[in-house]
């Protein structure tokens, strides 16, 4: 399978590898997790993306994610990247973006070692946050949107003009004698906005084609169902 | 082999030594701090009762020689109100000292938001940084962030940072030890640590639950801000993070390390 662009998935690929090995060793006896991306592959030429997510994510011990993001192109030799969905963790979970919350978020980084979160509350069930969006508003400055309002303005560090719309799911479970996490999660469910992509030309969404969309599943993967909108992303525990 | 173990013992004990100067050294800073923020609380009230009105900048200017004598650096260099903005010039424009001064500001920001507001004036409802020179930094919202009230929250001890600290360093996935704990008089208490570590891989992957018992030990979980800095033993950081109610988390890992914190 080719590669996706380099830059914000690998930094993200290096969170699962650092997971993984961390499963392997310190905490192996209570500790899981698994993270899947489905992504638009393109030459970078977009300069936008959104999609409705909606379904169920649960967890008792550790923090779940569905989010959209835009990650930079393949050409650069640094990071970036920016992202916006909902999360839920628990108690016994703290994230950069807090510890036993049930919010949307956006979060970016500029170079792959520093990385900003900004949130609302608000959002009381994982799952329900409706239409997401990441757009390039001028030049390398990109802002999210949640249903279709202005949720954060991003950095203007970012240094990228066209990127790649990524669909990014991820369970993190700290504790398994809790309960198991159950995760399904739909981008661009029947009757809601799918999950589109816009180009430079700057025409409109349109829905993201299967024949241009490549999977990426990396740890005890989840399942990846349906054409690249809708997508379901499913996993059992 | 016995080389290495000598070599060890060494740098720890130079390490040990440096610590206990340093703990010292934050002793008497500690207190010459409290005593300066003392000083100027009394002057604050001493202008608010003359009736003297005190200007956004002003009460911007005040509150910021606070956070430079509480935390005692020059991190947030100069603050300036601008209509409903506060800009706050940092003198660190990446990597971790970047997170550290932007924790500063954000609660100066918060500060001078509540003052103002205790004062009768209209609070300011965002914050900038700026670099010296007052460009926008590049790697935070280009239009900056909002600010809003303060969450209420019970009045924070010294002593629960201390213990919150203790209970992390206790934490056997954790790693650490603890350096430093302090309590801060901002947003109703806020807590600073440093810890050391001499696996920074370990603790970047036990990151999640271990900053998650940190935050439970000290209440009022995502309505008390906080900066954790890890350090290994030679007191270079590896691992820094912030929260600020007002929901913004900041956090630079050392590049290798897992990233098991961020979304």
């Amino acid at each position: 399978m080719a590669r996706p662009s380099r830059r914000f998935i690998y930094a993200l690929v290096l969170l699962v590898v650092g997971v993984g090995s961390f499963a392997s060793a310190a905490r192996a006896q209570t500790f899981s997790d698994a993270q899947a991306y489905r992504y638009r592959k393109t030459v970078d030429a977009d300069i936008g993306t959104r999609s409705y997510i909606a379904g169920t994510g649960g967890i008792s011990s550790g923090e779940v994610v569905a989010s959209i993001q835009m990650s930079p192109p393949n050409s650069s030799d640094t990071y970036g990247g920016i992202q916006i969905g909902e999360l839920s963790n628990t108690n016994d979970f703290s994230g950069n973006c807090g510890s036993g919350v049930t919010v949307v978020f956006t979060e970016w980084t500029t170079d792959g070692s520093h990385y900003t979160c900004g949130r609302t509350s608000g959002i009381h069930a994982f799952g329900n946050g409706g239409l997401f969006a990441v757009v390039n508003t001028s030049g390398s400055l990109w802002s999210t949107y949640w249903n279709s309002n202005l949720y954060k303005s991003g950095p203007s560090g970012l240094n990228f003009t066209h990127a790649t719309p990524f669909i990014n799911a991820e369970v993190y479970q700290n504790d398994q004698t809790q309960p198991k996490p159950t995760y399904s999660v739909t981008w661009g469910p029947s009757g809601y906005t799918a999950w589109q992509h816009m180009d430079s030309s700057a025409d409109g969404y349109v829905t993201i084609d299967y024949s241009l969309g490549e999977d990426l599943c990396l740890t005890k993967c989840y399942n990846l169902g349906g054409t690249p909108s809708p997508t379901t992303i499913s996993w059992a525990g | 082999m016995a080389r290495n173990m000598q070599g060890e013992t060494g740098r720890r004990s130079r390490a040990a030594r440096g610590l206990l100067h340093r703990a010292r050294h934050s002793r008497s800073v500690l207190v010459i701090g409290f005593a300066l923020m003392a000083a100027a609380a009394a002057a604050a009230v001493l202008v608010a009762r003359g009736g003297a009105a005190q200007t956004p900048s002003s009460i911007a200017a005040g509150v910021l020689s606070q956070v430079q004598t509480s935390f005692g650096d020059d991190l947030v260099a100069a603050a300036s109100v601008q209509a409903s903005t506060l800009n706050a010039s940092v003198a660190s424009t990446d990597g971790p000292s970047l997170i550290r001064a932007v924790f500063e500001a954000r609660l100066l920001a918060h500060t001078v938001a509540e003052t103002m507001a205790s004062s009768g004036q209209q609070p300011i409802t965002s914050v900038q940084y700026v670099d010296k020179d007052g460009v926008a930094l590049s790697s935070y919202s280009a239009g900056g962030d909002s600010v809003g009230p303060d969450p209420a929250v019970s009045s924070l001890t010294a002593q629960t940072c201390s213990s919150a600290g203790q209970s992390m360093a206790a934490d056997p996935q954790s790693s650490v030890q603890v350096e430093s704990a302090r309590m801060l008089p901002f947003m109703g208490g806020t807590c600073v640590f440093t810890f050391q570590t001499s696996d920074p891989a370990t603790f970047a992957k036990a990151a999640p639950g271990a900053i998650a018992g940190l935050v439970t030990a000290m209440g009022d979980p995502n309505n008390r801000p906080y900066l954790v800095e890890v350090d290994d033993q030679a007191g270079t950081p590896q691992f820094v993070t912030s929260w600020v109610p007002g929901d913004y988390g900041d956090t630079w890992i050392k590049p290798g390390l897992s990233r098991a914190f961020i979304p």
